[in-house]
């Protein structure tokens, strides 16, 4: 048998994922859950901040929907920093100020300086005990807070909850099918919360301790991820980070290709960033299974998408240009091979190893898909977001993001630094 | 106060050895595969010696009018396609195989050597009978990425029962009967056909091919096809 570089790559990566998929269903089925305090037996002073810069279509709607939060008027504030909008934002929130006088809303105007500047701003003046930070993108849904301080008290070591994320009314095919990512990813932050090895805590409404941000020195200013950054900092100064499913936080999903293309790598590209920057963490048994597995998997899901594309690609092509050469051979004369076309099929000659392995993971990934609707209590078919979705979701969208990381794979070679693009 | 970091060492473990328990399974039906594969080569085998041996003893006895040359002519066509695809079958096995390849082995050279009797015995045919067909030697070297195989198949759903492709690999050094076709034909560069005894190394267009063959069936005398005619006129 002649074993081809294609083979070794399909049989590692079969394996590597086989060993991932299987541990991380051992984690699902073992019995940890976390222990939540129902209900807040004290009412702590809360801040949200919301850094803002150029969000004049949103910005009123969020802010709208932190005033509408319940939650003790005296007990919560809302600090809006402008990161130097040029559109009508700073009009927009002073005019909501003023229509909501008593709801205890704050603005600060600064020169444009990123979002981590931003929140570094509102973290200075930020009188809660517990903070979050609000997107201007991002809808909050009234109970969020109800939900999430009583996490707090379950565990002091807690620095960090994070709500449930989805996509805000997902009416075209693309954001329908990030409506379904969003919903997959939800089931992966469930399984690595239960192994304390979440990565990011999202911008839209994480929670986090006041005093424990402080203490290890607010927000990076030098990426342009920080909540990625922030979330690994948290890890690495072994803090936990934990994901509810009881709030549900929706966002304004990309409405092109274009721009989730960019919106994926600077997410990305953010996360090898950090893990890079923190490299002292991967395979680290001080970190326990975020050292020894979360930590890795962050840049190997990449290289192992780029190689298994890569190499499926290369073969495709290279079996493209055989058939180019041959029907240049015989001058196109596609008519004679249509009139004598023959199929000479025969069982025992499928690539049974290849098709075991593609069911395999086709079988994996349905089981995750309908297992994560059933975790955040969706159905497959709601609102008109059908199979289709999720076929296009596991079909072109896997290849989508191959291409952002092989984008991510020529930043590095050509050291082009992450943006806002 | 920080929480205190814990390695889920049983569930990577645990992980591991199911992982390595379902590449087992994997291996296991592999094995059980790969019997069946070199079941089904060895009745392929068997029927092709069979065909050979049918074809053989047609052959011996047409001059006692037992076989007519027609169906000699049309048997032998048919036995050399189904030479072909079957040949192509044992080849694909013998890519895959992982446990038998020695046996497999035996049984390709044991192909190669069915396909030369049925060259020979071609050119017995011819003997006796009117030739009403070209026989295409083809050799071809796997290792490299050449469509001259694809041409000779592409030319043989052209012509149809016209023309016969014997096809042998150059690489197979097992047998040394291919080795000593190779020799006696002075071919040292592939892919190479033959054609009438006349030796063509190296890649020929369709073109080229086509109009080697369209000489031949002139020489043979069997009816011209139309796209013959179309190369002769663009030709003179």
């Amino acid at each position: 048998m002649i074993v081809t570089f294609l083979d070794i790559v399909l049989f590692s990566t079969y394996f590597i994922l086989l060993f991932l998929s299987i541990f991380w269903l051992l984690v699902l089925f073992s019995s940890k859950e976390e222990k939540k305090e129902k209900t807040l037996n004290r009412k702590p002073f809360f801040t949200t901040i919301v850094p803002a810069y150029n969000e004049e279509k949103s910005i009123q709607g969020t802010l709208q929907s932190l005033v509408d939060l319940e939650y003790p008027e005296e007990k919560k504030e809302i600090i809006v920093v402008n990161d130097g909008s040029t559109d009508r934002t700073r009009k927009l929130v002073e005019q909501f100020i003023r229509e909501n006088p008593s709801k205890n809303i704050m603005l600060v105007n600064q020169e444009n300086k990123g979002k981590g500047n931003a929140m570094n701003a509102g973290l200075k003046i930020a009188k809660g005990e517990y903070f979050a930070c609000l997107d201007a993108d991002s809808f909050i849904a009234s109970n969020a807070l109800k939900e999430m301080l009583p996490v707090f008290e379950s565990d002091e070591n807690i620095a960090a909850v994070c709500p449930l994320l989805k996509v805000k009314k997902p009416d075209s095919m693309l954001q329908k099918v990030q409506w379904c990512e969003y919903i997959i990813n939800m089931f992966y932050k469930f399984l690595n919360s239960k192994l304390d090895c979440i990565h990011v805590t999202p911008g839209p409404f994480s929670v986090y301790k006041t005093n424990v941000v402080k203490d290890i020195g607010g927000f990076s200013e030098k990426t342009i991820t920080e909540d990625l950054e922030i979330a690994i900092r948290l890890q690495k100064h072994h803090y936990r980070i934990v994901q509810i499913f009881d709030t549900i936080v929706e966002t304004t999903a990309p409405t092109t290709w274009k721009k989730l293309f960019w919106q994926r790598t600077r997410w990305y590209k953010g996360s090898v960033d950090n893990t890079f920057q923190y490299k002292q963490l991967i395979f680290n048994k001080k970190y326990g299974d975020f050292g020894i597995v979360r930590m890795p998997t962050i840049i190997a899901s990449g290289v192992i998408a780029i190689i298994l594309t890569g190499t499926l690609l290369q073969s495709l092509l290279s079996k493209l240009y055989h058939f180019l050469m041959y029907l240049n051979d015989i001058n196109f004369d596609l008519i004679t091979l249509i009139r004598k076309f023959s199929i000479n099929f025969n069982f025992l000659s499928l690539p049974f190893s290849r098709i075991f392995i593609a069911a395999t993971l086709i079988g994996i990934s349905f089981f995750i898909m309908i297992y994560s609707y059933k975790l955040v209590k969706e159905k497959i078919t709601n609102h008109g977001r059908t199979w289709t979705s999720m076929i296009t979701y596991l079909s072109i969208y896997g290849l989508f993001i191959t291409f952002v990381w092989i984008y991510i794979g020529f930043m590095f070679v050509s050291r082009k630094k992450n943006a806002w693009f | 106060m920080a929480v205190k970091r814990e390695i889920s060492v049983k569930k990577y473990l645990l992980a591991f050895v199911l992982t390595l328990l379902v590449f087992s399974g994997g291996i296991l039906a592999g094995i059980v595969l790969e019997n069946a594969r070199l079941d089904d080569a060895e009745d392929i085998t068997l029927k092709e010696k069979v065909a050979l041996r049918s074809l053989q003893l047609q052959q011996a006895h047409i001059d006692s009018g037992i076989a007519d040359c027609n169906s000699l002519h049309t048997i032998l066509d048919n036995n050399i396609n189904q030479l072909t695809r079957s040949m192509a079958v044992v080849i694909d096995y013998e890519k895959r195989s992982l446990f038998n390849q020695k046996k497999f082995n035996l049984l390709l050279q044991d192909y190669f050597l069915t396909e030369i009797q049925f060259y020979f015995l071609s050119k017995e045919i011819d003997k006796k009978c009117q030739q009403d067909s070209v026989k295409i030697l083809y050799f071809y070297d796997q290792n490299k990425d050449e469509t001259q195989g694809d041409i000779l198949s592409y030319l043989k759903k052209k012509f149809g029962s016209r023309i016969l492709v014997f096809s042998l690999d150059s690489e197979f050094t097992q047998e040394p009967l291919i080795h000593i076709l190779l020799t006696s034909y002075n071919i040292s560069t592939f892919p190479a056909v033959v054609i009438d005894e006349k030796v063509y190394q190296g890649h020929r267009d369709v073109r080229e091919v086509m109009s080697i063959l369209c000489e031949e069936f002139v020489k043979i005398g069997v009816e011209l096809p139309e796209e013959c005619k179309i190369v002769q006129k663009s030709g003179s």
